[in-house]
């Protein structure tokens, strides 16, 4: 039986807009392995949706990427409504999850694997980005935000490829520190040398609740 | 939010001299999205600073923790032997 990824993908400001097309080489790496695919875009990243799959599927074991706005105690989704909140973190049970999002493993995270999530990988700061204003219309494009977002999607596609949720938590930060290391070498020569400090916020606050041995 | 806007108390001028001129080397052309509080330009997100509020603060944390980490050789550690779960 092919295991699934259930991801979802508001779209309703710049920086959803970013992390919904930048999410597209996730999803490659899920059709590469034959995963099965529940793809809750804008309207679809709905709480009514998302909670119904994860009651369809509580005893299934899955991988759960969640990109959107966050703060301690619920991710939102399309519109910045609410789509998980800590009161709902047990529907998490079985589950390995990805939260690209704000803050969500201080409440959701901890409460999530206290209730049988697998692991909770997030941030216990805000997720930080920076944009360049000519690539709005070009995401993929922006070599800027992919400093970040590069990264940051390789906890996803590491888990994908059946590594533990330790590793992938790793390996995505390894990737962050490879590109601090490049601008610390580059200095102020790099354009991107403005970015450090975030990219190392960034690396420094994903971290893994639960079981690190827990793979797909 | 966390870190340094947990606290209410005041940034030192300092402290926030120095994070500004740190901004000021961000380019015009980007933007910065700063979680759910939306995006800013440098411009604006100086201005937060200056007045302190959540945002400013967590720039503010942010810059502070990498800053910390340069002078205390933490960065350096992190760069030149293994990363830890």
């Amino acid at each position: 039986m092919s295991s699934t990824l259930l991801i979802t993908r508001p779209n309703n400001d710049p920086g959803t807009y970013y992390l919904f097309w930048w999410s597209k080489h996730i999803i490659e790496e899920c059709k590469r392995k034959g995963f099965s695919l529940i793809d809750l875009t804008k309207d679809k990243a709905n709480k009514k949706r998302f909670l119904g799959i994860l009651q369809k599927k509580a005893d299934a074991k899955m991988l759960v990427v969640m990109n959107g706005h966050g703060n301690d105690n619920f991710i939102a989704g399309q519109g910045n409504d609410p789509l998980i909140s800590f009161q709902e973190a047990g529907l998490l049970s079985n589950k390995i999850v990805y939260a690209r999002a704000c803050n969500s493993l201080n409440v959701l995270g901890k409460k999530a694997v206290d209730e049988g999530a697998l692991a909770y990988i997030g941030y216990d700061i805000p997720f930080t980005f920076y944009k360049e204003n000519e690539k709005l219309s070009k995401p993929l494009q922006d070599r800027t935000a992919e400093l970040f977002l590069d990264p940051s999607n390789y906890v996803a596609i590491s888990l994908i490829k059946g590594h533990s949720a330790g590793m992938a938590n790793l390996r995505s930060r390894v990737k962050f520190r490879d590109n601090v290391r490049k601008l610390l070498i580059d200095g102020q020569t790099s354009p991107y040398f403005y970015t450090i400090g975030d990219l190392y916020n960034n690396m420094m606050h994903q971290i893994c609740l639960g079981d690190k041995e827990a793979k797909l | 939010m966390s870190g340094v806007t947990k606290s209410n108390e005041p940034i030192s001028v300092e402290l926030k001299e120095l994070v500004i001129a740190r901004l000021l080397s961000i380019p015009n052309n980007v933007t910065i999205s700063v979680g759910d509080e939306g995006d800013f330009t440098r411009a604006e997100i100086i201005e937060r600073v200056k007045r302190e509020d959540t945002v400013g603060r967590e720039v503010v944390r942010s810059q502070l923790e990498f800053l910390r980490a340069l002078s205390t050789g933490r960065l350096l550690d992190e760069l030149t032997s293994g990363i830890t779960n």
